[in-house]
């Protein structure tokens, strides 16, 4: 009797816990009840919350001015903004994905904006451009670089492409025209080499880590610059590099990368040790001539672009033309938002010339919108350059497994150019590690 | 308030057989009160029963904070899980394959190498430095307190300093070994035939003060006249050593080597920063492969696999460490 009355009292104690429970997630549901209210009535208070993942101090001077103009424009929104580091956004965004959690407005990357599409946790943004100039403002290249499953699911804003950078003052100390850096592929490895060879400082900075995806952004590039072609076939979601006719090509690129350290032995030592982001400031210091790397590496330059020491000019062409990578990222609403008729709004307001033109000179981004190109900003020598690559350039792999595939790949390539493998090894290695993550 | 009221009563009733409980409401809060008064309207006597009761709520929280998320690892190491969607279905054993592939093999090797780099010479520099510390000597206290300052530094913070000091191009090894013209090129300290090593040494120097810590802690609760006795019946350093400390810090050691060899296996931040696992995976520890296959691969259920490893590598070196010494301590 004594144990029944004990078990008892464990199932009262129990289910008041439970209840007490129940009470919290009903008074959440009362709260949001009132919210999906709220979204019915025309000019009742609504919240956004708004992400755009990068460097607090560079980020917030930016948004926050904007967001305020946005709320005093929108008295019935009210948006929230959110910090977060743009590495953190590879592991923080499938968590808020999975609990629900992530903001309404979102800047969403290509390493994992395909994923969360496929998941549907973002929406697809066709019906919203159909009423918009958008589709038109911003150029066909970028917006077939983030074409997914025949969607777009996020508004192109955050877009870089691989340029080279060179050193003037270099140029002019190693007895070179610094007004004529190299165009081709083959000049800058006789350039550099002159570079090496005159000044002592390194000719080119090439990032050789794996643990970013830079190592496989410059195969790409020079990949199809000699061969012409994307390494990302969108239609039939596979590497063009699998493709007999394309091979040679592939594995040249292989050869020219890893004759670049061990046979003219032109790059900074120890390659492997660096990112894109560690030859920042060597660029900047003189110790490396030349880097090839995106407007990103104008925060870490800006005194000497400003003073005329680094320009940027096109990424060096191949048999194949000049086609180097170009990054497209940018807004897009989750599928968890109450608001998203909000959400467009407050994009679309983002995506103003004047904002876009805002966003992208402040945090070092590449020119979006057609009308921004006519900004006279855009219009100078320093800018040319940039957006040539932009229109010429192709886009990162479209796929949902970007980060592992781009990661298999840049283990390829080190293995190319630490010699640890040929490069036909390394392509065979490249295609067969891919391979698993295609057909997942 | 209440919820420590309640757990410290329940361990209390248990403990001391519940002897007082009639006693306990009159000191005690007013849930408390309500309780015992409840119990007894229910004429819940059996003080047996009533201590379970008083730890229910405390291992319900325990269940749920605690074992719920490695519940939750077990079940998608043997199912189809990925990071946005969780858990999909049930594969059985099919993700445990990848423990028999070279892959993983590759991994585990060099987590053992990480695991008996760092651990032997942290016990060994530890005990060696703390040892020496112990010594009465004009300014001890402030040496005491300035080898335990890499220990208080962030992982995080370390690495990127040590990734700074080590960099070929503009570390402060190479700038001072180039500038005094000891080595013409600059030295890679983080390419593949170096890396692990290099990591190891920022392991060893992040992790040797917490050694030092504990065994001058132990070192300082040996009698001083067992001490003098030894000294009297002549022991040379090494017998003193060996006969007299070494059985005082066995125990000590013992707990620390357990601990410090879980924070190793579980180190992240350090090689994620310094290498990222490279180059050419040649410092992916498991730690580094978990995080590659949940975050990068999305592949939560190989992650989990390897997670469990993880937990299984700890077990049993804890088990065996313990249970060595525990014989030792019988003898």
């Amino acid at each position: 009797m004594k144990k029944i009355k004990s078990l008892f009292l464990f199932i009262t104690l129990l289910a008041g816990l439970i209840f007490l429970s129940a009470c919290g997630s009903d008074v959440a549901k009362v709260a949001d009840s009132d919210k999906e209210g709220n979204k019915e009535g025309n000019n009742e208070q609504i919240t956004l919350k708004f992400l755009r993942p990068g460097p607090a101090e560079v980020v917030n001077p930016i948004f926050n001015p904007l967001l305020e103009q946005f709320m005093k424009e929108n008295p019935n929104i009210k948006v929230e903004s959110m910090n977060m580091g743009f590495q953190d956004t590879a592991a923080k965004y499938p968590v808020m994905a999975s609990s629900g959690t992530l903001p309404d407005v979102m800047y969403a990357t290509m390493d994992r904006g395909f994923d969360l599409a496929l998941n549907d946790k973002l929406i697809p943004l066709d019906d919203y451009l159909t009423n918009s100039n958008l589709k038109e403002e911003i150029p066909e290249s970028l917006w077939n670089g983030i074409t997914f499953k025949d969607n777009h699911y996020w508004i192109p804003s955050g877009v870089g492409s691989i340029v080279l950078w060179y050193n003037k003052d270099l140029f002019k100390k190693a007895g070179l025209d610094p007004n004529n850096p190299p165009q081709t592929l083959d000049e800058l490895i006789t350039v550099a080499q002159t570079i090496t060879e005159k000044t002592g400082v390194p000719g080119l900075g090439l990032p050789g880590a794996v643990n970013v995806d830079h190592l496989s952004t410059m195969f790409q590039s020079v990949y199809s610059s000699m061969s012409g072609n994307p390494l990302w076939d969108s239609s039939k979601e596979s590497l063009t590099i699998s493709l007999e006719e394309n091979k040679a090509h592939a594995i040249k690129a292989l050869q020219y990368l890893h004759d670049l350290v061990n046979k003219h032995k032109v790059t900074q030592s120890n390659v492997v040790e660096f990112s894109r982001n560690d030859l920042r400031p060597l660029m900047r210091d003189g110790k490396v001539g030349m880097v090839l790397d995106g407007i990103w590496i104008k925060g870490v330059i800006k005194d000497q672009i400003a003073n005329g020491s680094i320009a940027p000019t096109t990424f060096p062409a191949g048999e194949g033309g000049s086609h180097s990578l170009v990054g497209v990222d940018g807004w897009s609403i989750a599928a968890n938002s109450k608001h998203q008729d909000a959400a467009w709004k407050l994009i679309q307001f983002l995506m103003k010339t004047e904002n876009q033109a805002k966003h992208g000179i402040s945090y070092g981004l590449n020119p979006v919108l057609k009308s921004e190109y006519e900004l006279p900003e855009f219009k100078t020598d320093f800018w040319k350059p940039i957006i040539k690559s932009e229109e010429t350039g192709y886009s990162r792999i479209a796929h949902k497994n970007i980060a592992s595939l781009e990661t298999t790949i840049s283990e390829g390539v080190q293995a190319a150019i630490t010699g640890a493998s040929t490069p036909e090894e390394a392509l065979e290695y490249i295609l067969k590690e891919t391979e698993p993550f295609l057909k997942k | 308030m209440y919820f420590y009221s309640f757990l410290l009563k329940g361990m209390e009733l248990m403990k001391m057989n519940l002897e007082k409980y009639e006693e306990f409401p009159k000191n005690n809060t007013y849930f408390n009160l309500f309780l015992s008064r409840g119990m007894k309207k229910l004429k819940l006597n059996s003080q047996k029963y009533q201590a379970y009761i008083f730890l229910l709520p405390a291992l319900f929280f325990l269940v749920v904070f605690l074992f719920t998320p490695i519940l939750d690892i077990i079940r998608n190491s043997f199912g189809n899980a990925d990071i946005i969607n969780g858990f999909k279905n049930w594969v059985g054993l099919q993700n445990y394959k990848n423990l028999f592939t070279m892959e993983f093999l590759g991994i585990l090797g060099k987590t053992f190498i990480w695991i008996i780099g760092s651990m032997v010479p942290m016990v060994v520099f530890g005990v060696i430095v703390a040892l020496l510390l112990n010594k009465p000597a004009p300014g001890i206290n402030f040496l005491r307190v300035l080898v335990i300052v890499p220990w208080l530094i962030p992982e995080a913070f370390a690495a990127t300093m040590w990734l700074w000091v080590t960099n070929s191009q503009y570390g402060l090894i190479n700038n001072a070994l180039l500038s005094w013209g000891i080595i013409s090129e600059p030295i890679g300290f983080l390419t593949t035939s170096t890396a692990m090593l290099t990591v190891i040494v920022v392991r060893i120097w992040k992790g040797t003060p917490f050694i030092i810590m504990t065994t001058l802690a132990a070192l300082q609760t040996i009698p001083k006249d067992v001490e003098e006795a030894a000294r009297l019946d002549g022991a040379t350093g090494w017998q003193y050593f060996r006969y007299v400390i070494f059985p005082h810090l066995k125990a000590v050691l013992a707990v620390s080597i357990v601990i410090l060899t879980t924070w190793t296996l579980k180190i992240f931040d350090t090689i994620f920063i310094m290498t990222g696992g490279g180059p050419m995976k040649s410092t992916e520890t498991i730690s580094i492969a978990i995080y590659n296959n949940a975050f990068v691969a999305s592949d939560l259920s190989k992650a989990s696999v390897l997670a469990i490893v993880t937990v299984v590598l700890v077990l049993i070196v804890s088990v065996y460490i313990f249970k060595k010494e525990g014989e030792d301590l019988k003898l």
